[in-house]
């Protein structure tokens, strides 16, 4: 019975989500009222869509109709939305059940889940530990059992670092296969929806329903045969780039090698490339997230997304709110982008950066022409104390140097949990040529397998 | 390249965000940390393929009419944070 | 003083959807904010559907009148343009290279046509905000700096103006044509006078401008480069806050929107309705059918309207002035009034025909076609054929059916207004007025005020004459 599965996670959410903080709301009424639904047609010998019944949390930055989305932002506080977001509306059309919407970010700006501007969401694995951002309330969501199945949106590694710090697996998809139709913005051209769950049966299940064409997101594609298992039987070609190794936690190291050579034992190649233009991964992929960012953000002048202080002017009064309504990183952010996009700076930043990023992606591209997979760690340390990285804006960026360049390259990228260090069960990333998901999710399986033995 | 307090405060203008000085004096020195990393894009070397990660071309939209949604746009007017009946209330500038 | 003028004109196009969302472009006569999506009213997470084929297309018609070089074969991009007003809801408004460039109409060159989306309408004394019109489809198009009097520029924009409508390409709505318009006066700095929001004001605009300029230099102060804004109440130009004005617009790519590519066929399958000018067409039809050439340039005033007249034109015994006389007297009054286009009328040039035949052969009159041309405009189905001749049967507005009732009445009248006759007889011709509206008060329009006039004074005759013999 869903309804009774639906109470015993509303009574956990209840129990422990106070301290966790990992809802920025529950739909309790709407959730309940859904899974009696789905009971009465079970009942009646009705058959239920593909993801019948499975309990799904919602970052708070996809559109939910009706529901508050503030992007954890102070700036949307009280904004409504008017439309539900294309996945939200195909999860609904197969049967899940939402519960809730999840803490993040502000506007998806951060990689630890502190710059909420509502609430710090902790680690479910040990609450002095960040849950890792932005889409930390989603992962924390599906670590502490609030959740089957979380969508969250990546741009750099919103996804994949919460995941891989709360212990879960996720899969970031290839740019252009999940609409991003109702997803806020962060930076168009690299954000994409994506899920975390606690296995990878449910995010390939997630993936069949949510991936598409979407008339309302002119950037996705349909590529034929993407759901097809080329690898089959056959043993799988890994490639480890050495500079995935650079600055590693020792232990993660450890267990690096030791998934390394249990891989290796089962049969699948290994080998060690190097791609040099991963060093200037970091600075391409915030210049050019500044410059969308910087216009994304353009919208937010107080008049039209609920009241949030009085607009005397056009001028001051807006400069006002926005320095208001904005934390620090969201500014520092559309003050950058801003300004690398003026006239006069244009050529010399946003200009470069984009070539630069054509360089970096076709650079990836030739290893994944070789190779099925690329393999590294996720995340190059553990999760943090909160509160630890607060004070240098570019170490905190520094953090995401190995989920950043997927993003880069429109490529799809999962992260699996392999052993354990503490409480602690650290992603390992793995990366494949664009619309080459299932490879991706091949390999997950196999590490999974691995992991459970 | 070099951040001042000038620069900040331009960018911050352009922007249309108001700082604190506090502020102010704060991104000054970020700024000129983060420019003078990011400096590094400079080294890579040029590569004139497409700057986008998305190859296809625009398919074009019949010119139909959609149905219309009275309940989404009443939602969109309820969001406007002052308003005269349907209408939007901004400052006059006249 | 040698005046230099160049002018970015902004017309809506004509399509039933707008140009990145399915949203209905009439905004003229809707509640506000009601023809509004997530899309058109930036939304949050909203994203731009594909651009509507049909503005594409009516862009490419405007390239071909301009004689431009369409850009094929490549990657055109929309840019987003940045600045903060209420009335651009994304704070950005998307904006595409130029589909074509380097054309010219007349003697004035035509630097570039591109495509983008209308803000919504901001008024800015009231402080209210309409999203109806936001993300309606735009062309601009960017004139050289080649014009050189505010006549001048007002009669390029006439023309402009009129060879769009002949080929239906742009909207009905008020507001539908915006200019900016660039002036300087020479050796002076360039002043840019944004939004007026019609043609006809540009002239206006331009002229206060020249003189405000002329009165600063005489007073030996500087012209600065500025932006101005027209306002249309007081009939002057007043400066905009500079801080209202952006000087950075930040033009980058929009990451949403692919790039759109004009191929050969696109271009070929769009361009194919614009043959003859507007201006080429008048000629010809002043020669050819010899009507006057004022008369032929409202024929042309819309491309089916043209198509009536020469069609009908070729039937056996009509004379194309008298034609020409009645499209441009009732018809055209007919369709001001409704101020609709000949092509959204619902009338065919087969209805039209045989109205225009009766009417010119004496079968019906003058009144009694207007409101045959009436129900035909306001009347419900359109999508049978409506035989004229029915409908003056039903209504019986038939002149030759109604002769001996006609008769009638006429004799009644008079036998009724003895006091009016005799007025009439004793030399008040006034009197006989009286009667004659009192008739087609009774006959509702059927007959013919000049045919009753007739008949009673022939029957005020006949009744004397009897009435002497009977003596």
């Amino acid at each position: 019975m869903f309804i009774e599965k639906i109470e015993k996670t509303l009574e956990r959410i209840r129990r422990d989500d106070p301290k966790i903080g990992a809802f920025i709301e529950v739909y309790e009424a709407e959730a309940k009222e859904r899974a009696k639904k789905l009971d009465e047609r079970l009942r009646a010998g009705r058959k239920l869509g593909k993801l019948g019944g499975k309990i799904f949390s919602i970052k708070n930055n996809i559109a939910i109709k009706g529901k508050k989305m503030t992007c954890g932002s102070k700036m949307l506080e009280q904004y409504v939305a008017p439309y539900s977001a294309t996945v939200v509306e195909r999860i609904e059309a197969e049967d899940g059940i939402i519960i809730g919407s999840t803490n993040l970010d502000e506007f998806a700006c951060g990689s630890d889940n502190t710059k909420s501007a509502f609430f710090k969401t902790l680690n479910p694995l040990d609450h002095e530990y960040v849950p890792g951002g932005s889409s930390g309330g989603s992962a924390a969501s599906v670590a502490a059992d609030f959740a089957e199945i979380s969508l969250g949106s990546d741009t750099g590694g919103s996804i994949r670092a919460p995941a891989s710090f709360c212990g879960v697996c996720s899969i970031k998809p290839t740019y252009g296969l999940v609409s991003r139709y109702g997803l806020g913005d962060l930076a168009m051209s690299f954000d994409q929806i994506g899920p975390i769950a606690k296995n990878t049966a449910d995010l390939q299940s997630t993936l069949g329903v949510i991936t598409g064409r979407d008339e309302k997101d002119q950037t996705t594609t349909v590529e034929k045969d993407w759901q097809k298992d080329e690898i089959g039987d056959k043993k799988i070609k890994i490639a480890v780039a050495e500079e995935f190794l650079e600055g590693l936690d020792p232990k993660i190291a450890d267990l690096f090698e030791e998934l390394r050579q249990k891989l290796t034992e089962a049969g699948h190649r290994i080998d060690k490339v190097s791609i040099p233009s991963l060093k200037y991964a970091i600075p391409i992929y915030y210049l050019a997230v500044f410059a969308e960012f910087s216009s994304a953000m353009q919208k937010y002048d107080g008049l039209r997304y609920g009241n949030v202080g009085e607009v005397e002017e056009l001028v001051e009064s807006v400069a006002k709110i926005r320095g208001e309504k904005f934390t620090s990183e969201v500014k520092r952010r559309i003050m950058l982008g801003t300004f690398i996009t003026t006239k006069e700076y244009q050529d010399a930043w946003y200009g470069k950066t984009l070539k630069a990023r054509a360089k970096l992606r076709s650079d990836i591209n030739s290893v994944l022409s070789l190779y099925d997979v690329l393999l590294g760690p996720t995340m190059s340390s553990l999760p943090w104390k909160i509160g630890q990285k607060n004070e240098n804006p570019l170490e905190m960026y520094l953090a995401d140097i190995l989920t950043v360049p997927a993003n880069l390259a429109g490529i799809p990228a999962g992260s699996v949990p392999y052993g354990k260090i503490g409480k602690f069960r650290p992603g390992f990333q793995i990366q494949a040529a664009r619309f080459k998901d299932q490879k991706v999710l091949k390999l997950m399986r196999t590490i999974e397998e691995l992991d459970s033995k | 390249m070099k951040i001042d307090k000038k620069l900040v405060e331009q960018m911050a203008e352009l922007s249309r965000i108001k700082l604190t000085d506090e502020e102010i004096s704060r991104l000054e020195k970020e700024f000129s940390e983060m420019f003078e990393y990011f400096e590094l894009v400079n080294e890579v070397e040029q590569n004139q393929s497409s700057t986008y990660i998305n190859e296809n071309k625009a398919q074009l939209r019949d010119n139909k009419e959609g149905i219309k949604e009275k309940e989404i746009a009443d939602t969109i007017v309820g969001n406007f944070a002052q308003k005269d009946g349907r209408l939007m209330i901004a400052p006059k500038t006249l | 003083m040698k005046t230099i003028i160049g002018l970015e004109i902004h017309v809506q196009l004509n399509t039933d959807s707008k140009l990145f969302c399915e949203c209905p472009v009439d905004y003229g006569h809707q509640e506000p904010n009601t023809n509004i999506c997530p899309i058109c009213a930036g939304q949050i997470g909203a994203k731009p559907q594909s651009i509507n084929k049909k503005a594409l297309e009516n862009g490419l018609r405007i390239a071909k009148i301009l004689v431009c070089k369409e850009v094929l074969n490549q990657d055109i991009y929309f840019q987003r343009k940045h600045y903060f007003y209420p009335d651009l809801p994304s704070g950005y408004q998307r904006t595409s290279k130029p589909i074509a460039t380097e054309g010219k109409l007349g003697n004035i060159g035509i630097w570039e046509v591109h495509l983008e989306e209308d803000p919504g309408r901001y008024e800015l004394r009231k402080g209210i905000v309409d999203y109806n019109r936001s993300g309606i489809p735009l062309a601009e198009i960017v004139t050289a700096p080649d014009l050189r009097s505010p006549l001048e520029a007002k009669e390029f924009l006439e023309r402009l103006e009129r060879y769009l409508r002949y080929f239906d390409l742009i909207s009905n709505e008020v507001g539908n044509m915006r200019v900016d318009a660039n002036i300087s006066l020479e050796g002076g700095k360039r002043v840019e006078i944004k939004n007026i929001n019609s043609f006809s004001n540009v002239e206006d605009a331009l002229n206060f401008e020249i003189k405000r300029q002329i009165t600063q230099i005489e007073q030996g102060i500087e012209i600065v480069q500025e932006t101005r804004h027209f306002d249309e109440n007081s009939g002057i130009t007043i400066r905009m806050r500079k801080k209202e004005t952006a000087d950075d617009y930040r033009y980058v790519p929009d990451p949403d929107i692919l790039p759109i590519v004009i191929d050969e066929r696109l271009l070929r399958e769009s361009q194919a309705t614009i043959e003859e000018l507007p201006d080429q067409r008048t000629q010809r039809l002043a020669e050819k059918y010899g009507i006057e050439s004022s008369d032929a340039r409202v024929m042309v005033i819309e491309r089916e309207f043209a198509d009536i007249f020469e069609e009908i034109s070729k039937t056996k015994q009509i004379q194309p002035q008298k034609l020409a006389n009645w499209m441009r007297g009732p018809l055209r009054k007919q369709l001001n009034y409704r101020s609709k286009k000949t092509s959204e009328s619902g009338l065919r040039i087969d209805e039209i025909r045989e109205l225009y035949e009766m009417f010119e052969k004496g079968e019906i009159s003058d009144s009694a076609a207007d409101q045959i041309l009436i129900s035909l405009l306001d009347g419900e189905s359109t999508t049978q054929t409506r035989k004229i001749r029915q409908i003056a049967e039903e209504r019986g507005l038939l002149k030759n059916a109604n002769k001996e009732e006609i008769r009638k009445i006429c004799e009644d009248a008079i036998r009724e207004n003895e006091k009016s006759v005799a007025d009439y007889k004793s030399g008040k011709e006034k009197a006989l007025f009286f009667i004659v509206g009192k008739i087609m008060q009774k006959t509702k329009g059927a007959a013919d005020a000049k045919e009753i006039e007739a008949l009673l004074k022939s029957k005020i005759t006949e009744k004397d004459n009897q009435e002497k013999i009977k003596k």
